[in-house]
C-alpha cells in the first residue's frame, strides 16, 4: 500500500484509470442517464449525482456519478470496462432519446488528502474552493469534480492530452511544499473501506444489490430504473442479511471468511483491509438482518474477536481543516 | 444469541427506528423508514443533508432524545450517519 499516510495527513496523487468517462451530448442526454440510474438526477448546472448501475435482477453493476456542466452530461463508472459499460447503455437507450455518448479524452488525475484544496488552488486556481462537494466546474481549461471518497478532500481532475504537460508541470513544481505523494489503488479502497464508501468491484459485492449494502440513498422509488422490479420484490419478501463494518486484531482477513456468533455461523466476510492509522483490520460483512448492528462481539473462523462498528472508523482530518484558516504550512495548528 | 444481545439489539432497532421518523418528520424528507439505511452518510452523499439542516438535527436530539452535544468536535463526530446519532443517544443514556 503506497501513499496511505499522504491521503490522512497531507496530499496524495492518483492517475485514475480505473473508471470509465463518457460524455453526453443533445437535448435526450440527461433523459437517457435518467432512464438507467436509480437515483434521482435533475442535476443543476455544476452538479454531480452519486448513483449506481444495477443489473435487471438488481445486483450492482457499477459505481457512477452524474455530473452536468454547462448543457453536457457526464458519467463517470467504476466496475465495468468501457466496451461492457457501452453495451449495456446501448442495450437501456429509451426509444427516440435525442443523444450521443463520446468518450471523455482526457486524463484523470485525483488529488486527496486534507490540503488537496489547497494544492489545487495552486494548480487550478482559487476558485476551486468555490467548488462544494459533489460539485463539478471548469478552470482552466480543465474540469474539475469533486468527488473524493477517502473522507478527505477530494478532487478529480479531467486534463485534455494536449495541456497535461502543463498541468503535471504545475503538480510537479508545486507538489512538494504539501509533501505530494503517489498513492495506490490499494490505499484509496483502504481510505475507502475505513469511511464507509462502497468498492463495487470487490468479488463479494457482485452478488449483493443496495438493500443488503446499505445503498439504498441511491434509489428512487419515484421512476422506473433497471432492477426496480427485483429491489421492490426482495424488499416485500424481507431482507435475510445487511452489511456491517467490522473491526478485529491480527492478521488479514480473507474474503469470505465465515463470522460466528455462539459458534453459529450467520454471515462471511465480503472484504477487509488492514488499516495504518487503528493498526487493526478493518471489514465489510455481510450478517443476518437482526445481528446487523454495531457494537455485536462477533468471532470470525479462526476465532478472533471481530466487533461491528458504525463507519467510518477513523476521525478525518479533513473535518478539521478549514480552507479560510488553515494551511499545509501552518498544519499543527489544526486541532483534531 | 443470548437473552441480553437480544435485549440491547431490541432496544437499538427500536430507537434506530424512532430516530429515523423523527428525521422524516423534522428534516422533510421525501424518504420511507424502510429505505434510510442506519450506516447511511447524512450530510452531501447520502441522505444529502446541509448546514441548515444540521441545526434541525442538534435541536432534534435535544428536544426528542434529551442529547445535548459536548462541543463541535463531538457533532462532527456523531452527526456523520445515522447509526453515529444512534450511538450517541446510547452512550449518553447508559451515562446517565
Amino acid at each position: 500500500m503506497q501513499g496511505y499516510h499522504a491521503i490522512r495527513h497531507a496530499v496524495g496523487l492518483q492517475r485514475q484509470t480505473d473508471r470509465v468517462a463518457l460524455r453526453f451530448e443533445g437535448p435526450d442526454a440527461e433523459a437517457w442517464l435518467d432512464a438507467v440510474c436509480p437515483a434521482e438526477l435533475n442535476l443543476q448546472r455544476g452538479q454531480i449525482k452519486h448513483s449506481v448501475l444495477l443489473h435487471d435482477d438488481g445486483r450492482i453493476f457499477a459505481d457512477a456519478y452524474v455530473a452536468r456542466l454547462g448543457r453536457t452530461r457526464y458519467l463517470f463508472a467504476r466496475g465495468p470496462d468501457r466496451e461492457t459499460l457501452c453495451a449495456w447503455l446501448d442495450a437501456r437507450r429509451p426509444a427516440d432519446c435525442d443523444a450521443t455518448a463520446h468518450d471523455e479524452a482526457a486524463a484523470a488525475i485525483a488529488l486527496h488528502g486534507p490540503f488537496a484544496w489547497e494544492l489545487a488552488s495552486e494548480v487550478v486556481g482559487p476558485d476551486i474552493l468555490g467548488v462544494p462537494y459533489l460539485g463539478i466546474g471548469e478552470l482552466g481549461g480543465v474540469r474539475c469534480l469533486r468527488i473524493g471518497e477517502t473522507g478527505e478532500y477530494g478532487y478529480t481532475f479531467l486534463v485534455p492530452r494536449a495541456t497535461l504537460a502543463d498541468f503535471e508541470g504545475r503538480l510537479a513544481e508545486h507538489g512538494p511544499a504539501f509533501d505530494l505523494e503517489a498513492v495506490d489503488d490499494a490505499a484509496l479502497a483502504q481510505c475507502a473501506l475505513e469511511n464507509g464508501f462502497l468498492d463495487v468491484r470487490r468479488a463479494g459485492v457482485t452478488g449483493c444489490t443496495p438493500l443488503e449494502l446499505q445503498q439504498q440513498w441511491r434509489l428512487s422509488r419515484r421512476k422506473p430504473w433497471p432492477g426496480a422490479d427485483a429491489l421492490k420484490a426482495r424488499r416485500a419478501a424481507g431482507l435475510a442479511e445487511r452489511s456491517v463494518t467490522l473491526l478485529a486484531d491480527g492478521p488479514p482477513i480473507a474474503d469470505g471468511a465465515e463470522v460466528l456468533l455462539d459458534g453459529k455461523s450467520v454471515g462471511r466476510v465480503l472484504y477487509s483491509g488492514a488499516s495504518p492509522a487503528l493498526a487493526r483490520q478493518v471489514a465489510l460483512a455481510l450478517v443476518e438482518r437482526p445481528l446487523a448492528h454495531p457494537t455485536v462481539d462477533f468471532t470470525l473462523a479462526d476465532g478472533r474477536p471481530a466487533r461491528s462498528v458504525s463507519p467510518p472508523v477513523i476521525d478525518n482530518r479533513s473535518i478539521y481543516v478549514d480552507p479560510y484558516r488553515h494551511s499545509y504550512a501552518s498544519r499543527a495548528e489544526v486541532g483534531a | 444469541m443470548n437473552d441480553a444481545l437480544r435485549a440491547r439489539l431490541a432496544a437499538r432497532e427500536a430507537l434506530l427506528e424512532q430516530l429515523v421518523e423523527v428525521m422524516i418528520r423534522d428534516l422533510d424528507l421525501d424518504r420511507e423508514p424502510d429505505e434510510i439505511d442506519p450506516d447511511t452518510p447524512l450530510f452531501a452523499t447520502g441522505l444529502g443533508l446541509d448546514s441548515v439542516d444540521a441545526v434541525e438535527l442538534l435541536v432534534m436530539l435535544e428536544v426528542d432524545f434529551g442529547v445535548k452535544l459536548d462541543g463541535e468536535a463531538e457533532g462532527r463526530r456523531a452527526l456523520r450517519t445515522v447509526n453515529g446519532m444512534v450511538d450517541l443517544i446510547l452512550d449518553r443514556q447508559e451515562a446517565a
